[in-house]
């Protein structure tokens, strides 16, 4: 019988904001089918050319910024999350 | 048989580095097949048999521009998948759906019979808990800090004591929304005073704080080690990234030798270790990533990162 079901582990009051919330230039992303490679379309559906640089940074940034590619190391992997 | 069709990328379509090392590929003229398993559906199907012929599985993983047979398959990037969750079903029909997914795509895909994987999905699994990274981290004779996994308010209240600077890491990342915030750890110290009996709910991780000059990357693509130095004024350097600046180090032949054997260990064809320097020359291991980013280091350094994880997906087992 447990008597803690409301108290939040202590870590979490640790967690702490992102440093910065960058908005995505492009609203979605298709796969060439020639290439492979992502497409990065604006609402219009017309093509944003993303360019090389900021192109992957970073390990720790926000999830929700312009850059997934800047997300959390360990979430790539989402697969580990459930099962 | 070694595969000699394409090379596999799973990841989702918004994946930069994803697209850097398809790039390289291209230009060797490398067949791909890209996909999400998200997508699994009309533009994802799988079809795989067993006890019917020689090939273990045979069949194939088919996408609307791509087709390929599932023992041709020479390399599978695990890069960045996500896996569907079908929320616009019941719960329980979710449930039942996203567990098809994991267990019908996800368990072909882990069978692949003559394929490189990077890295083996179950394999990324098992090396991502921390007390068992850093149980293998001592064992290989890396230097590790000492560490209090616990939920025992008087064992962490000691260790705190017992190690003057102490710092809390999370032993696992989950997403956490504030409002419209996404919050996350960072590495920060900690004083006996701020724990209090809310650690009792889970364990928690406790590390003596190394006193660092600099921090350590070191990417491994296969047999390929590439270290570099990351000097800032920062505890936990992923705060600001404009704060930094790198540098390409070589790294004691022992400790290379231990890094590699701690991927091998694991099963690893490739991962990211995080290192700290002391004033001493000395390194201290702090985790590994298994699937650690590295786009953005080959930016700042020029290392022929993409290069090198081309290398080893073209090459495949042979």
């Amino acid at each position: 019988m447990t008597t803690s079901t409301a108290v939040r582990p202590w870590g979490v009051g640790r967690l702490q904001p992102y440093p910065v919330v960058h908005e995505q230039p492009f609203a979605t992303v298709a796969i060439d089918p020639d290439t492979q490679l992502g497409v990065f379309l604006d609402g219009d559906g017309l093509v944003v050319e993303m360019g090389k640089h900021g192109t992957s940074k970073g390990t720790e940034t926000n999830p929700q910024s312009t850059n997934s590619d800047s997300r959390n190391d360990s979430d790539h992997d989402q697969d580990s999350e459930q099962d | 048989m070694t595969g000699t069709g394409p090379v596999a990328v799973a990841t989702e379509a918004d994946d930069r580095t994803a697209d850097m090392v398809i790039t390289e590929l291209n230009r060797r003229d490398v067949p791909v097949i890209r996909f999400n398993p998200a997508d699994i559906g009309h533009s994802l199907t799988v079809s795989a048999q067993f006890g019917t012929c020689p090939a273990i599985p045979a069949g194939q993983v088919r996408t609307p521009s791509r087709t390929a047979e599932l023992a041709g398959i020479r390399s599978l990037y695990w890069r960045r998948p996500t896996w569907p969750a079908f929320e616009h079903l019941a719960p329980q029909d979710a449930r039942f759906a996203a567990a098809h997914a994991r267990h019908g795509l996800g368990g072909v895909l882990y069978a692949l019979p003559h394929c490189l994987f990077v890295n083996h999905p179950l394999r990324n699994r098992g090396a991502e808990h921390k007390p068992l990274q850093l149980a293998t981290a001592q064992r290989l004779g890396l230097t590790v800090p000492p560490t209090l996994v616990s939920n025992d308010l008087t064992d962490i209240r000691a260790f705190i004591h017992a190690h003057g600077e102490v710092i809390h890491k999370t032993l696992r990342w989950t997403p956490y929304q504030q409002g419209d915030t996404g919050l996350t750890s960072w590495t920060e110290p900690v004083t006996a005073d701020t724990v209090d009996e809310s650690v009792a709910v889970v364990p928690h991780l406790f590390q003596a704080r190394v006193d660092k000059i600099a921090d350590v990357r070191v990417v491994v693509a296969g047999t390929r080690l590439f270290a570099v130095r990351i000097d800032s004024d920062l505890l936990d350097w992923r705060r600001d990234y404009g704060a930094l600046t790198y540098s390409v180090i070589d790294l004691p032949p022992q400790l290379e030798k231990a890094l590699l054997a701690y991927l091998e260990h694991f099963g690893l064809a490739s991962g990211s270790f995080d290192l700290a320097l002391d004033r001493t020359g000395g390194f201290h291991w702090l985790e590994l990533n298994p699937n650690g980013q590295w786009g953005w280091l080959e930016d700042e350094t020029g290392l022929p990162l993409t290069v090198a994880f081309a290398d080893l997906l073209m090459r495949g087992r042979s």
